[in-house]
């Protein structure tokens, strides 16, 4: 059985792409060590072990290519959509982890769209670079899906603004050492009104607590972050002072839909599960493989991935902020987060109860403890676990379905 | 058959909500993951106590003289109170398959201490392939003298800390998932050749790789006649997934009660999430789900009493209650994180302990798509 991932209909590529491929293949072949490949094996949610990621983030900023979609301006590639494709396609294919996207895909546009001269010239190396990571302070404990309710305030005092509140599932904020992060400025008008974006560049300030949360996995990934008077300059502010909600629905899209490819790395997926389906009995007698209600499944899911990389590249054409591009990155957060969700349901229901055993050390990079059943197996259920929060994060699917409807009636 | 009455029952299931109560808190829970493993040998005196460990057993090896119809409501107070201990695994798994032994002395010898709390034993049945065939056993018993010796491994057996004695399945003749050829041995979990590693699940339970390599046994441990031991693999295997779907019941019950109450109480958009009404269908289907699996659970369960059917129809029951089972823990476990939001995420708040340990319970003793594919071989054959 062909365990191929490419799309299931790619048509040849031309002989210039080809070289660009072999480029790619041969840059990472040389520069990805076994802990950043290790570190790629165990990646069980959006968000890589940090150390490795960031690791491998520093080796391809040197090279000019942490962040392949940024306008060449910037420090970004220009290179076309083919090009980005098959950049991911190799870094799947080599198992090299998917660079964080907080700082790339997040708040690098924003600054790049939205950033004073100054701002540009400050942040946009160091992301480049890997020198920084931003972690994002978005959802309160009451403002989850409401994100517009938020009550972290900023106060201005003299030449500072000092910061008083709390803010949750912020990812990786015990690796980071940047924080964007929405504040409420303003008490008049919508409460979308009076929302500022702000830039926090120090987050050894006592005023900062930063508590991690451990998840279903069992590893702490998510962040309650706790402001206590914490002055920050003025100039810190993206954008207008209570004009943050734009800069947040801009950066919103970016994360919705069209900073990555998730078709690729979900052929990645599919392509274990296929091996692991190869191998494993069907109590019967048989393979799993040869099952036809395994088959039926797979097939079905392998032309949801399909149909993924077609709105995904369609996507990635489009103009941002046009009318089609919001309800189309509503479209693409629910449909990605669905399929990964059905991925990972047949990734368990393939592996059966090997993937019950909980195994965190032999989930760590470089501990050298090996899974006590299938090597396939261990990331399979955390990967299940982590990514019930897919349908949501980043406005959850709820959300999104009334973001589309409300286009679809007005 | 059972000689327990309808108020035994009933206040066996009672002194278990007792129990979970005052000992049994999420909080405790905690507390004796933390110090116990999940498997506190306090607790497992006061399961002896309560008489449900000997609820199956006979009363002239010190049971209460019921059948494993018996246990179903207590099992579901214990998946309600989220309970770690191995009780699955010594009562309804081992200890059943020791009740239904047709060796007189193992019975005399392990059921009294089994009843009281002062023996473990667990079961190692699980292989590689066998995906919840319970006759899928590769495990080679090789005739050596008057007994046997036995080479091969067992996976992801339910374990007991605390379990000095293994039932482990063995294959005397044919092919690995005939089953005729099949044998049971009881034998104690240090003998020379057996070699244990045990982990923690992820829904805070315990779990066993175990090799047996060359291990000696005799035949008088041996729990059946020769290569006979199918029929009763069976028959225990569709008692035990009655025993998980009622866990998994009281746990559907608890989710569904805990859901309702946090959308009416979290409150985003100014108005709480109950008034959503895409929302309130969702808790609707989590009902319907959670309702019907429970009505096939109780009409199933009253057929098994009035007519205490053969081990094929017994097994063509337990898979259609597995599967439907399987479909409903699925979605009411992931509609419950989802309505709960991130919090649902946290391993702070007791919901996705019922959505993991629901997850497990999908695919012990078989997955959904291996019982649907159970029942479609049934019909072939009706």
């Amino acid at each position: 059985m062909p365990l191929s991932t490419a799309p299931s209909t790619s048509t040849p590529e031309s002989e210039e792409l080809a070289s660009f491929r072999e480029d790619i293949r041969a840059f990472i072949k040389a520069n990805a060590d076994e802990d950043i490949l290790e570190a790629g094996r165990k990646t069980t949610s959006f968000f890589p072990p940090f150390e490795q990621v960031m690791k491998w983030h520093r080796i391809l900023g040197k090279r000019g290519w942490s962040a392949i979609r940024w306008p060449e301006e910037y420090g970004g590639t220009g290179w076309d959509v083919p090009r980005q494709l098959i950049f991911e396609e190799e870094c799947r294919r080599a198992g090299v982890p998917m660079l964080l996207p907080q700082s790339i895909s997040m708040v690098g546009p924003a600054i790049i769209h939205y950033g004073t001269d100054e701002q540009k010239q400050k942040h946009l190396p160091e992301i480049l670079a890997g020198e920084t990571f931003w972690a994002q302070g978005y959802s309160e404990p009451n403002a989850g899906s409401d994100l517009a309710s938020l009550r972290c305030r900023a106060v201005r005092q003299d030449d500072h603004y000092v910061i008083n509140g709390s803010k949750t599932w912020t990812t990786y904020a015990h690796h980071a050492n940047r924080m964007f992060l929405l504040v409420r400025t303003g008490a008049t008008g919508k409460p979308q009104q009076g929302i500022s974006f702000f830039l926090i560049d120090d987050l050894t300030d006592p005023g900062i607590d930063i508590r991690p949360i451990i998840g279903l996995d069992g590893v702490p990934e998510q962040c309650d972050v706790f402001f206590t008077n914490v002055r920050v300059p003025l100039n810190c502010c993206l954008g207008e002072e209570n004009d943050g909600w734009s800069v947040a629905k801009y950066l919103l899209e970016h994360e919705r839909g069209g900073g990555t490819s998730f078709a690729t790395t979900f052929r990645q997926e599919m392509a274990t599960i296929l091996k692991l389906a190869a191998r494993t009995g069907d109590g019967f007698g048989g393979m799993l493989a040869e099952d036809p209600v395994f088959q039926s499944r797979f097939a079905r899911l392998t032309l949801e991935v399909d149909t993924l990389e077609a709105t995904e590249e369609r996507f990635a054409a489009m103009e941002k902020g046009s009318p089609e591009s919001g309800p189309m990155s509503s479209m693409i957060k629910i449909t990605s987060m669905e399929t990964v969700q059905r991925i990972t349901e047949l990734a368990i229901d393939v592996a059966g109860t090997p993937a019950l055993p909980l195994q965190l050390m032999a989930l760590t990079v470089s501990s050298g403890m090996t899974s006590v059943t299938d090597e396939d197996t261990l990331t399979m259920m955390p990967k299940y676990l982590n990514n019930r929060a897919a349908s949501i994060f980043g406005g959850s699917n709820e959300i999104q379905r009334n973001i589309i409807a409300k286009t679809l009636l007005r | 058959m059972t000689t327990l009455n309808h108020e035994t029952r009933a206040m066996l299931a009672h002194s278990v909500s007792q129990f979970a109560a005052s000992e049994y808190s999420f909080d405790q829970r905690k507390a004796n993951q933390k110090n116990h493993q999940g498997q506190s040998p306090g607790h497992w005196q006061t399961f002896a106590e309560m008489g449900w460990l000997g609820i199956p057993f006979a009363e002239d090896v010190g049971g209460l003289g019921g059948d494993f119809t018996d246990t179903l409501d207590v099992i579901r107070g214990f998946g309600q109170a989220l309970v770690t201990e191995p009780y699955l695994a010594v009562v309804g798994q081992a200890g059943a398959l020791i009740a239904g032994s047709s060796n007189e002395s193992v019975r005399q010898a392990m059921l009294p201490g089994i009843a009281s709390g002062e023996l473990q034993v667990i079961f190692a049945g699980e292989e590689k392939d066998s995906r919840g065939n319970p006759h899928h056993v590769a495990l080679q018993a090789e005739p050596d003298g008057t007994g046997f010796r036995l080479s091969g491994h067992k996976q992801v057996v339910l374990f007991s800390a605390q379990a000095s004695q293994v039932v482990v399945s063995a294959r005397s003749s044919g092919d690995s998932h005939a089953p005729e050829g099949l044998e049971l041995f009881l034998l104690p979990l240090d003998t020379p050749g057996i070699t244990v590693t045990d982990f923690p699940m992820m829904d805070g339970h315990r779990g066993a790789v175990i090799a047996f390599d060359g291990v000696s046994v005799s035949s008088r441990q041996r729990l059946t006649d020769p290569g006979a031991a199918g029929d009763l693999l069976s028959r225990v295997n569709s008692q035990v997934i009655l025993m998980l779907v009622a866990e998994a019941l009281g746990m559907m019950e608890v989710l569904l009660k805990k859901t309702a109450t946090y959308t009416k109480t979290r409150k985003q958009f100014g108005v709480a999430l109950a008034e959503f009404q895409v929302l309130q269908h969702r808790l609707s289907d989590m009902y319907i789900e959670l309702t019907n699996t429970d009505n096939l659970f109780r009409q199933t369960v009253e057929r098994i009493r009035s007519a205490d059917p053969d081990t094929a129809s017994l097994a063509a029951m337990a898979s259609r209650l597995k599967a439907r089972m399987g479909q409903a823990g699925r979605y009411v476990g992931q509609q419950s994180v989802q309505l709960h939001g991130g919090i649902g995420m946290t391993d702070e708040l007791d919901i996705g302990h019922y959505f993991k340990r629901l997850t497990a319970l999908e695919m012990l003793q078989g997955g959904t798509e291996f019982h649907i594919k159970k029942i479609w071989q049934q019909l072939k054959h009706q």
